[in-house]
């Protein structure tokens, strides 16, 4: 994958409904999910990486990939439920921009959301466009380097 | 493979009545396969648990030699240190058959604090 400090073209999705970017996941092993892009929601009440639904942690095998409990966090709704979340690394891959970046990705037992949070929408400059439903990573990005994975 | 096991008569007589209907007499080793496959689905997540609690209590033996490590990876699999590396590439291959491995950066702790916007259903 190149590096997105060649990335030039800003690119948009159709979203309607929800706003939300075509990705796909990777694990270090390879495992993609889903084998298409499929549309994700960016959802700025949560403020992690990438949460994924429990089964699908499971199904991608990313308890070969976890970091300790030590850092696991702990969450909070707006409930005020306490949730420990089960915490590892993996990637996201923008199949369209043709770039893979490096992420924590966390879920916990029962999660059926799969979203991606503030600390990941903080890489791009995004442009959520509800009058002309789509949402548009603007380019160049403003990423870092240390963000990327090949 | 042949595995010899002293069953409830009560149980081998139902399970090779039933198997006799849906495979005919030859279908126990077919039926006994799936059971078996059946079973290691089902006991898999305790397995990972299982491997988890080992990895993760082997880490905190370790943490006095993992201090000198900072901004490397680590994979921590079987209980055991399986090896350091400058890049998350370097190491991946470590401990395949592990089904439960701790890899991560020695000193990179992330956020532990979570803000959830939404109110959990849990299935």
């Amino acid at each position: 994958m190149e590096s997105v400090q060649e990335v030039r073209e800003s690119i948009c999705w159709n979203s309607e409904d929800l706003f939300a970017i075509g990705i796909q996941i990777r694990t270090f092993a390879g495992m993609i999910y889903p084998d298409n892009e499929e549309l994700i929601q960016l959802d700025t009440g949560y403020d992690g990486e990438l949460l994924l639904p429990s089964k699908l942690y499971r199904s991608l095998a990313l308890y070969q990939w976890e970091y300790p409990e030590e850092y696991w966090p702990v969450g909070k709704t707006v409930s005020g439920e306490i949730i420990e979340l089960i915490l590892a690394k993996g990637q996201v891959l923008i199949p369209r921009w043709n770039v893979a970046l490096e992420v924590f990705i966390e879920t916990f037992e029962g999660n059926e959301e799969l979203l991606l949070g503030r600390s990941f929408i903080r890489k791009f400059k995004v442009l959520l466009d509800g009058p002309g439903n789509q949402v548009c990573l603007i380019g160049p990005s403003v990423m870092g380097k240390e963000d990327l994975a090949s | 493979m042949t595995i010899a096991a002293k069953t409830k008569e009560v149980v081998e007589t139902k399970f090779r009545h039933e198997v006799e209907q849906l495979y005919g007499a030859e279908g126990v080793a077919e039926a006994l396969e799936r059971a078996m496959e059946l079973w290691l689905q089902e006991t898999h997540d305790e397995m990972v648990a299982r491997e988890r609690k080992l990895n993760n209590d082997a880490l905190s033996h370790l943490q006095p030699e993992l201090e000198r490590q900072q901004g490397r990876y680590v994979v921590i699999a079987h209980g055991k240190l399986q090896g350091i590396g400058d890049s998350i590439e370097s190491i991946q291959g470590l401990a395949p058959d592990a089904l439960h491995r701790l890899v991560f950066k020695v000193g990179e702790p992330p956020s532990r604090r979570r803000k959830l916007g939404w109110r959990v259903y849990r299935k």
